[in-house]
Parts: structure tokens; C-alpha cells; sequence
């Protein structure tokens, strides 16, 4: 891929052809307040707090819609673009229900973020005293649209990663906000309960029920299929109270879906087994791995030929394969079947 | 391509026009599919369009191989919901395309990849059906058409205050005045306009004295506006500006897609931020506050919806900011449509803020003592007004929607005259302060001030130079309109609350009253010299200017004024002078005017009354120079024609050349305006055309002790203004003295609503106003007699309580 060359703040920078020049500036470690651009998603332009200053383009451009040019001189800083941005994030203050200690995005909001570096101090417009209804309807997730800044990404995610749809933007003007078709609660609507939204939401808008901060995150791989997302488990003591998508991962590149993200619950609960159950008698029985092992190895010698193997699809290949490879080498038939046999 | 009203007219006048030129495009493009958006609004243009494309298929001119040309090429029709925003270009792509119409960033452009990623050229309607014209015609013959810069036509949806509304096609170039004026016919109803929108809700607001600017893409841009959808907004004096920008804004807020923060929330706090203005509630930087969101907007918004949303209120601040200004700081709303600040137009607008709706209702019970108890706790001339105010609260009656304004001066006069002295028991009078004021000037101003300030127990001494009181209500206006005996009664109600008047006083020196004992001095000294018009022999015998005329008479002089007599000039002055000379003996009377009628400053009634006595009128002529032969004065006037529009939404007179005539007469009065005298022995900072120069708020001219208001401070106005001037000198004079201000009193009870006469709703014309019938020009006798009692309760009953209105 050819790299180009550009100057940001009379630093020199070289860029991927292809990028924005937002992006441009961030991998060069040059901070430019956002909060609707996204390196998972198409570029937007609503936000307009990454607005730069660009020789020969006309205006104030949004950093994250202009491709970056060889040769392209651009400002992230000018009294003009720090007064602008410091309107803007004071119109969004003004409609944002400010209780931040008390919101699950708190040290983790885009807005925060922003307001902090363009430096807003004091309330320069009323509060809006609109209170817009809060839909708690999905067992995993609430849309509260009271902190919504309208950036998209909850429905750009929706539509151009997962391809559902399920919400969109309605109304118009001062009155757009996110909803459904119709605007029926979310749990009514097309949605999966991916929790892509959730994930993506930069503020408190859209947030996991009963967040808590993770102590450590752990990278594993989400157990529940074969596709084999990479996961960042948050973990609190040694408790799993979250699920993230790993970016990094080439599998999933940070998406998740709702058994990944949301169904960590299995690990803490109390019916989980977590060692081996012989029975004896008719009861189920506690007994060591060795045990349980010579158990099955006894019983599949007892059945050698007359055996029946099911896989899943739910297994990685590899697993189906060694399945298959046992079943007609070691147990000595052919009777290998799968549940997604179509 | 996209089609809003005015490209809707075009689809349903000529559809072939608009297909042709798509196919020529398309061709020399190599476009296989063409697309018409369309608001569904307009299904006339959809049927005809339709019909259209199915004629054009038939004929082989769309489809496959047209005409045998192996070129194919089909247009579809798509129907929009009519989201304003839709008319952006990415925004209407995303729309046929079937998403939500939001615009997006450009690049990439449409012509490298629009609709569904192809890529895409948008015209509008008007544009492509040029197309076959200029194709037929010639590049040269369409480049022929409007300015150097901005070629061809351009088409407005002429509307609002003008007479004739519609669509109008012009050369680009034409000015707004040609549009307005020449094709609109002008404003109904003898109003003045006020300002243009153009370019619809998201262009600007251009004020009539910029009505001769051309009309094209690059003067509009100066001026602050855009050329934008086509609509041109006419908005009269009837209109608020404040409000208009509101108007506008809320379309835009609602209108905008919602995807950009300073589109979306910006046009919601600037709205905010009128709403709060137009409320009273206001605050001067809230000016500053819009201006600057408004940069914002335009600076940082994704798409030009966002981008020109601000535009009305840029501009109106840009042109109209006094108009802002007066909102916040005085709470008025001169066009008196502000319905959080206006209770009634009528009292909104009366300068002394006379609660006119009250007294009104209380005539209509013919409970005329209390009616005039509410005029009179706020002015101390019920009767004077009610012969001669020029009662701009008439004007802005809602009554006059209907058939007449409701006669607020003829009920000012009935209540005077039915009222009786009842509302005296009432009055307020403070115990003496000790304090002393010197009025200089027994005008309206000043004896108001010393009225209101005797009340607060000041001591006032009213400084005259004339041998009598009364200022231009006795030197100014004629015994017909105003009878002394009238103006005698209502000074001598002041006189009795212990200010006194010194007439043959002449005041050179402020200095000298402040030593002498005086702790404040109002200077209200009018507007006593007459302008001249600077043309050769101007000041040959028998000229004379209007307000010497006029004083000299008035004082008791017999004035020999000959057989015939010429004024010139368009005000109530000139009118009055024509009347006094006809009763002066003079045979003929003509007034010359170097505009129309419609333009005159003089009152409607007086001009008809005039004309009713024989005052001969002259329109669109302007003096050029007197001449005397034999003792006769003969006076050269040239014709005018109407011009372009003035400061004040007048037209101009220009004088046509080699037009040239003169007319004879014995006597010409000049009656062209008037200005204060010299002040300069007063050492007061000097003004505009001779006035004084003070704070408008307090009326305090520089140094301290010293306040000046009326016809000195703002040159020739009117009675009521000068009223109204004399009521806030007395209030910033009792402060600066140590009083609270406070001059406002009830001399009437709060009337019971509950029982109340019901609302005469059906069509009911204003009584015709009794006047002398006999011997009208023999003497100086007062011509118009008032409403009985009962003829001014019935005119009472017509007004529509406007002050009752609950939402």
C-alpha cells in the first residue's frame, strides 16, 4: 500500500494512502476531538468537532470525510476552529443530561473527552428541559435518549457491520433521535441484542445494564461457536462481569454477538460443572478426572463398531475433524453425522 | 434533477421542455438513466410530467436506440415527501436511492460517484428546460440575457405584502424595486415596506433602502442573501422583523435533517434565544450570542441548509438591529406583533403607552368620566389629543383588518368632552420637595414634564419665549383643527398644580438657572425654524416659510396672503398652511408635492379634509426657482417621476428634465420641514439637523442636571411623542432629584370583565365624524365636532378587545 506525505501542524506526517486525514492525524499520536468517526465504520461528518483547516479547501472541512492528500497542509488548531469547536460541544452540553458520575460511560465518554480538551467551563446555553423516554425494554442494554449526541454509530454499526437495521434515525431537526420502525421498543424491533450499539456508543446513551469497571481484562476466545471471536473478558476479582470484542482479533475484528457479549453469565453460575460427575447407583457423584476418564475410555472400548458420532457445527474445524478421524479409525465405523446437515 | 415550486410550475406549463433538455444532456453525457425528484405535493406536475414521458416514449424519444441513434436513455420519476432538505444534492440522491434523505460529506462529488455510486449530474428544473432554448438559439442570445457574471433569468415566487403575488421571471440584474415595485405593483394598503426576503426561509433580509440592487448571484451574496430556492418575501411596516427571523428560523430548525450538531441544536438555541427576545425577555448579548452562533452554523455545518439556516437573523441583525434593540431594551415591538410583549397594538404603540383598550371599553358603557380618568394617568392633554394626534395607534388597530381602525382619537375627544372633572379627585400630589425645575419651552414635552414633576412635589417654573403657552399646539397648529379655549383649559389644569409659566422669557443660559437656584432643567424648546428649499429667489417678498406662516397667524397677526397661494411641501404643515390661507381670503390654495399622495407624510383626513375645502393638490413636482414680475411671484416647478426607494421604504421623486412650467401666485409658503432652532448658546452637544444630543433611555444631555427632550432632541415628531418625551424627563428628572420615578397613577378602578357587553364580531363601519357644515372657511371655527355620546359609545363597541385575547 503507497504511503503519502502531509503536513499536520508543520509536522511532517506520512500517512496510508486511503485514510482520512483524521486518521492521518491519529496514528501520528495527533489528537483531534470526535465523536461520530470510527475506524470500523464509513465516514460520517456529523459531529463536526474534528473540523481542521485544510490550504485550498474552502470552510472548515471534517477531518474525518477529507481524504488525506500528498502533500496536504492541514491545522487541527486555530482560534477560529477552537471557538467552533467550543460552541459546538456547548450545543451538545446544552442537550445532554449531565450526571456523569452517576453514568456507566463515566472516564470512558467521547464527550467528556472533547469537552475537556476544547475546554467548555461554564453552561453557555439553557439546559434543554425536554426529558425524551428511556427504553429499558432489552434484557441487556438501555437506550436512554436523553444523552444521545446523535453521532450514528449505534445505527451506521446496525446497518453496515451486522446488516439488521433494527434502528435508525427518525424525526427530524431538534426532534431526531434513534428508534425502530415505527418506534416500538427496541425488543420489539428487528434487533438481534448484538450489543454492537452498546459498544459503540461513545456516550452514555446506550449502555450494558448493571456496568461495572473492570480490575483486569483477559483475551480469550469466545467458547460458545466455532467462528472463534477473540474476546476481552472483564474480569472483577475473579468474577467475569463483562464481555468485549477484541479488536485485534482477525476473526471478529471487535464484533460480537449476543451469546458473546452478553452471555458470560454461565461462567459465575452455580449450576456450571466444574468437575467431572460420575453415576453411581442412579446419583450423580463427584469423582476425579482420572476417574471420569478411565470411565469413558472403558465404555468407548466397549463399543467399538457400534458407535454413532454427532458433531456441531458449533465446534471449530479442527475439533470436527479429530471427531471424525476417532470415530473411524479408533471406533471403527463410519457413522459420523452433524447437526447443520441441510 | 429536482423540481421545488417554481420547477413544479415549469412541469406542469411546459413537461417536453424539461425531457428534451434531459435527453440532450444525457446524451452528451452518455447518461442511460435519468431521474425527476418531486415534491408529492405537486401531483399536478407529476400527472403532467408523467403524461409527458409516456407521449415521449410513444414518440421513440426515450428508450432504447432513440431515434435510431443506438443511444438509450429513460427518465423515472421520483416522488419526495417534500423534506426541505431534500433540495441538498446528497441528500436528494440518498432520497431516491430509499434512505433517510441526509446529506453527507462531499468529496466524493456526484459527478465522480452519486446515485448508487455512479456517477451523477443535478440540475435544476429551470436549468434543463433552458437547455433546448439556448441549444435552438444560441449560447450568445442566453449569455445576452442578465449581468456579465450571473447570466439568464432568474425566477421568484413573488409574495407577502405586495400586490401582486406569483411567479415572476426576470433578466438576472433587475433590481428588488423593479420586482416589487414594477412587476408586484407595490405594497396594498398605502403601507411602506419594510424589507425583502429573498432566496427563501434560509436567505436573507434585505431592507427597502437596498431595494435597488440588482438581483444576481454576486450582489445578493454581498448583501448577505442568496439567490437560494426563488422565494422573495415582501414584508411591510406591519411586520416585526424580530419575528420574521423567528419565523424563518423555526422552519429551518424543523426542516433541518438532524444529522449535523450545528445545524441541529444551533438553529434550536438561536430560536430559543428569539423566543426568548420576541418574549421580553431578552438580554443585549443575546444579539451578540445569535451573531456568533450563527458564524458558527455557517462555518461548521455539513450541508448549505445548515450553512445559509442562519441567514434571516444575520441579516436582520445586519440591518434591523435598532429593531433588536428595542425588543430587549424597551420591551416594544414597533410593528406591534410580539404577542408576549404587545398587550394591544394600539396601546403598544401609542408613544405614551396610554392604555387604550381600557378607556376604550369604558365608552362603551358610556362611562366617559372614567374613560377619561385612564387617559389621564398617563397624559395631561385628553382633549388636545383628541383633536390632533396623528394617532399612529389607529394604524395598527386590528379593526382596521375588518373595515376601519376603531376612531381611538375621536374617543379620546368623547371622553374629554363627557368626562367631567371627576378623575381630579383621584390625582396624586406629593408634599413639596423643596426642589426646583426650570422647563424651557411650554411645548407638549415640557409641559408634560412639569405637569408629572409638579405632581411629584417639585417646584416648576415653565420658561417661555413666545408671548403665550402652548408651543406648536398653538403656534403650529390652526384654531380649526385645535380651538384655544381647548388648549387654554388643559394648561390651565397644569397651571393649577402650581407650575408656573413665564411667557416672553427667553432662556440664554443654562448656567445661569442652575445658579440661580434651580436644581434641573429640561430644554424643550421644539422645532421652530423653517428649512429652506436653496433655490434661486427663495427669499424674494412674498416668500415665506411655513412655520412663520403658521405662527404668525396663529399669535393673531392678519396676514395679507393675496388671491392665490402656492405651498410647497407634503407634511400636515403644508395642509394646514393651505387651509389657513383660504381662510385668510385667499381664492385659490394648491399644494405642490414632489411625490404622490401615496408617499404624503400629511394625515389621510387632513388631506381630504383639505381637498374637501378647495385646496388644490399638485403631485410630482419639485421647485426649481421663483421668479417676481409685477409684484406676482411665479414659482418653476419641474415634474418628477418615481424613483427607487428610500431609507424611510418611500420611492424617490426624480425630476425629468426639459419638463420644466411654472405657476403663478401672491404668496408661497414653504413648507418643506423644520428644525430646531440654534442651541448652541445653550452649550449642549449638538445632534443631527440642530437637536440636542442626550442618553435615549434617560433624556439627560451632558451635564448632569440637564435634560432635553421633544421636537429639540429628535427633530419635528408629533404631540404625542413630545408627550411621551415630557413623561420620561419628568421620570429621570424626580430620580435625579431623589424620587423613585414613579409617575404612573390610577385615577380609574379596574373595570369588572365579567360584565361586559358581548363582542360586536359583524361588519360595523366607523360613524362618520359630525363637522360644520356652514361657514367652514369663514373664520378660524373648529371644523370637526366630535361623536355624541351615543355615536361614540357604538364606535366604542367596535373594538375587538385585542387586550382580553387569552392565548
Amino acid at each position: 500500500m503507497s504511503t503519502i506525505n502531509l503536513t499536520i501542524d508543520g509536522r511532517a506526517i506520512e500517512a496510508r494512502q486511503g485514510m482520512t486525514v483524521l486518521e492521518a492525524a491519529l496514528a501520528a499520536g495527533i489528537y483531534i476531538p470526535n465523536l461520530c468517526a470510527d475506524p470500523d465504520l464509513r465516514p460520517f461528518g456529523a459531529c463536526r468537532l474534528c473540523i481542521v483547516e485544510v490550504e485550498g479547501i474552502r470552510g472548515l472541512p471534517a477531518s474525518c470525510t477529507v481524504p488525506a492528500g500528498d502533500g496536504m497542509v492541514v491545522r487541527t488548531d486555530s482560534p477560529l476552529l477552537e471557538t467552533t469547536r467550543r460552541t459546538l460541544v456547548s450545543l451538545l452540553l446544552a442537550d445532554h443530561a449531565d450526571d456523569c458520575l452517576a453514568c456507566a460511560k463515566n472516564n470512558r465518554c467521547s464527550l467528556q473527552t472533547a469537552a475537556a480538551y476544547v475546554g467548555v467551563r461554564e453552561r453557555r446555553f439553557p439546559k434543554a428541559t425536554r426529558v425524551l423516554p428511556v427504553d429499558d425494554s432489552n434484557p441487556f442494554f438501555t437506550y436512554d435518549m436523553n444523552k444521545c449526541i446523535l453521532c450514528g454509530k449505534c445505527v451506521r454499526v446496525c446497518d453496515e457491520v451486522q446488516g439488521v437495521g433494527a434502528i435508525s434515525f427518525v424525526n427530524r431537526g431538534y426532534d431526531t433521535k434513534i428508534g425502530t420502525l415505527m418506534d416500538r421498543p427496541i425488543i420489539s424491533s428487528l434487533c438481534e441484542s448484538c450489543g454492537q450499539c452498546e459498544a459503540k456508543c461513545p456516550v452514555g446513551a446506550i449502555t450494558a445494564k448493571n456496568y461495572q469497571q473492570p480490575s483486569r481484562k483477559v483475551k480469550t476466545v469466545c467458547s460458545y461457536c466455532g467462528v472463534g471471536c477473540g474476546l476481552l473478558l472483564h474480569v472483577r476479582g475473579s468474577k467475569v462481569i463483562a464481555a468485549e470484542g477484541d479488536r485485534e482479533s482477525p476473526v471478529n475484528r471487535g464484533s460480537l454477538c449476543v451469546k458473546g457479549r452478553f452471555g458470560y453469565e454461565y461462567v459465575n453460575h452455580r449450576d456450571r460443572l466444574t468437575r467431572p460427575l460420575i453415576r453411581r447407583d442412579g446419583v450423580l457423584q463427584e469423582a476425579s478426572w482420572d476417574e471420569a476418564l478411565e470411565l469413558v475410555a472403558t465404555k468407548l472400548a466397549e463399543h467399538r463398531g457400534k458407535f454413532a458420532a454427532l458433531a456441531s457445527a458449533k465446534c471449530t474445524n479442527e475439533d470436527n475433524y479429530v471427531l471424525q478421524k476417532f470415530t473411524r479409525g479408533v471406533m471403527a465405523t463410519n457413522n459420523v453425522d452433524h447437526c447443520a446437515r441441510i | 434533477m429536482r423540481a421545488g415550486r417554481h420547477g413544479a410550475d415549469i412541469m406542469e406549463a411546459v413537461p417536453h421542455a424539461v425531457i428534451e433538455g434531459m435527453i440532450i444532456g444525457a446524451y452528451c453525457m452518455g447518461a442511460r438513466r435519468g431521474f425527476v425528484y418531486i415534491r408529492a405535493e405537486y401531483p399536478l406536475a407529476v400527472r403532467r410530467l408523467r403524461t409527458a414521458l409516456r407521449q415521449a416514449r410513444e414518440r421513440g424519444f426515450l428508450g432504447r436506440d432513440i431515434l435510431g441513434s443506438s443511444f438509450d436513455f429513460e427518465v423515472e420519476v421520483m416522488e419526495g415527501a417534500g423534506a426541505f432538505v431534500c433540495g441538498e444534492e446528497t441528500a436528494l440522491m440518498a432520497s431516491i436511492e430509499g434512505n433517510r434523505g441526509m446529506p453527507r460529506s462531499r468529496p466524493p462529488f456526484p459527478a465522480q460517484s452519486g446515485l448508487w455510486g455512479k456517477p451523477t449530474n443535478i440540475n435544476n428544473v429551470k436549468t434543463w428546460a433552458s437547455v433546448p432554448l439556448i441549444i435552438g438559439q444560441g449560447g450568445d442570445w442566453f449569455a445576452g440575457i442578465g449581468t456579465e457574471k450571473s447570466k439568464g433569468t432568474a425566477i421568484f415566487a413573488l409574495t407577502g405584502k405586495v400586490a401582486n403575488s406569483g411567479l415572476v421571471e426576470v433578466p438576472m440584474g433587475t433590481t428588488l424595486e423593479e420586482i416589487v415595485f414594477g412587476i408586484g405593483g407595490g405594497i396594498p394598503g398605502g403601507k411602506r415596506i419594510k424589507a425583502v426576503q429573498t432566496g427563501g426561509p434560509s436567505g436573507g433580509c434585505l431592507p427597502a433602502r437596498l431595494l435597488n440592487l440588482p438581483v444576481d448571484y454576486e450582489t445578493l451574496a454581498q448583501a448577505g442573501s442568496i439567490m437560494g430556492s426563488g422565494g422573495m418575501v415582501v414584508v411591510d411596516e406591519d411586520t416585526c422583523i424580530v419575528d420574521l427571523a423567528k419565523y424563518f428560523l423555526s422552519f429551518t430548525e424543523k426542516e433541518s435533517c438532524g444529522k449535523c450538531v450545528p445545524c441541529r441544536l444551533g438553529t434550536h438555541q438561536m430560536r430559543g434565544i428569539l423566543e426568548r427576545i420576541t418574549r421580553g425577555e431578552g438580554k443585549l448579548e443575546d444579539i451578540d450570542e445569535l451573531l456568533a452562533l450563527g458564524e458558527t452554523i455557517k462555518a461548521a455545518a455539513l450541508c448549505a441548509l445548515g450553512g445559509t439556516a442562519p441567514n434571516p437573523v444575520i441579516t436582520t441583525i445586519r440591518y434591523f438591529r435598532e429593531e433588536y434593540e428595542e425588543h430587549i431594551k424597551k420591551h416594544h415591538c414597533r410593528a406591534a406583533v410580539c404577542a408576549g410583549l404587545v398587550k394591544a397594538p394600539c396601546s403598544h404603540t401609542c408613544p405614551a403607552g396610554i392604555d387604550v383598550p381600557r378607556y376604550v371599553r369604558l365608552a362603551s358603557v358610556g362611562k366617559f368620566a372614567e374613560s377619561l380618568a385612564v387617559i389621564r394617568e398617563k397624559v395631561p392633554f385628553p382633549a388636545v389629543l383628541g383633536r390632533v394626534c396623528f394617532h399612529p395607534c389607529e394604524s395598527k388597530c386590528r379593526r382596521g383588518q375588518v373595515e376601519q381602525a376603531v376612531s381611538i382619537m375621536g374617543l379620546k375627544r368623547a371622553a374629554a368632552t363627557y368626562g367631567g372633572e371627576s378623575w381630579r379627585a383621584k390625582t396624586r400630589v406629593s408634599p413639596p420637595t423643596g426642589r426646583q425645575v426650570a422647563t424651557i419651552g411650554s411645548g407638549p414635552a415640557g409641559l408634560t414634564a412639569a405637569y408629572h414633576l409638579a405632581k411629584r412635589g417639585h417646584l416648576v417654573t415653565i420658561f417661555e419665549a413666545a408671548p403665550e403657552p402652548g408651543g406648536m399646539m398653538r403656534l403650529g397648529i390652526p384654531a380649526f383643527r385645535l380651538p384655544r379655549d381647548v388648549l387654554d383649559q388643559e394648561i390651565a389644569e397644569i397651571e393649577a398644580l402650581g407650575a408656573e409659566i413665564r411667557t416672553n422669557s427667553r432662556i440664554d443660559s443654562l448656567q445661569d438657572l442652575l445658579r440661580g437656584g434651580y436644581d434641573a432643567v429640561f430644554v424643550a424648546t421644539g422645532a421652530h425654524q423653517g428649512m429652506k428649499m436653496g433655490v434661486e429667489g427663495e427669499d424674494s417678498p412674498g416668500v415665506i416659510d411655513c412655520v412663520s406662516f403658521l405662527r404668525r397667524v396663529n399669535l393673531g397677526e392678519e396676514l395679507a396672503v393675496g388671491d392665490t397661494v402656492v405651498v410647497v411641501g407634503g407634511g400636515n404643515a403644508a395642509i394646514d398652511a393651505s387651509r389657513t390661507a383660504l381662510r385668510l381670503g385667499a381664492r385659490r390654495a394648491k399644494i405642490v408635492y414632489r411625490r404622490t399622495r401615496q408617499e404624503m407624510p400629511a394625515a389621510d383626513e387632513e388631506i381630504d379634509a383639505a381637498v374637501a375645502e378647495g385646496v388644490e393638490l399638485e403631485y410630482l413636482v419639485s421647485p426649481v426657482r421663483v421668479t417676481t414680475k409685477d409684484g406676482r411671484l411665479s414659482l418653476v416647478l419641474l415634474r418628477n417621476e418615481l424613483g427607487s426607494v428610500d431609507a424611510t421604504g418611500r420611492r424617490r421623486s426624480e425630476p425629468m428634465p426639459g419638463t420644466e412650467f411654472p405657476i403663478a401666485c401672491d404668496t408661497l409658503i414653504v413648507a418643506i420641514g423644520q428644525q430646531p432652532e440654534s442651541t448652541a448658546r445653550l452649550g449642549l452637544a449638538k445632534g443631527r439637523g440642530g437637536t440636542i444630543q442626550v442618553d435615549a433611555d434617560t433624556l439627560r444631555a451632558a451635564g448632569g442636571a440637564v435634560f432635553a427632550g421633544g421636537d429639540v432632541v429628535t427633530g419635528p415628531a408629533s404631540v404625542i411623542e413630545a408627550i411621551a418625551a415630557g413623561r420620561q424627563a419628568a421620570i429621570s428628572i424626580d430620580k435625579y432629584l431623589g424620587g423613585d420615578g414613579d409617575i404612573d397613577e390610577r385615577l380609574a378602578p379596574l373595570e369588572d370583565l365579567l360584565d361586559l357587553p358581548p363582542l360586536e364580531e359583524g361588519e360595523r363601519h366607523r360613524p362618520e365624524m359630525p363637522s360644520l357644515a356652514e361657514g367652514v372657511l369663514a373664520g378660524f371655527r373648529e371644523i370637526e365636532l366630535g361623536y355624541g355620546a351615543d355615536a361614540a359609545a357604538y364606535e366604542a363597541r367596535r373594538c375587538l378587545r385585542c387586550d382580553l385575547e387569552t392565548e
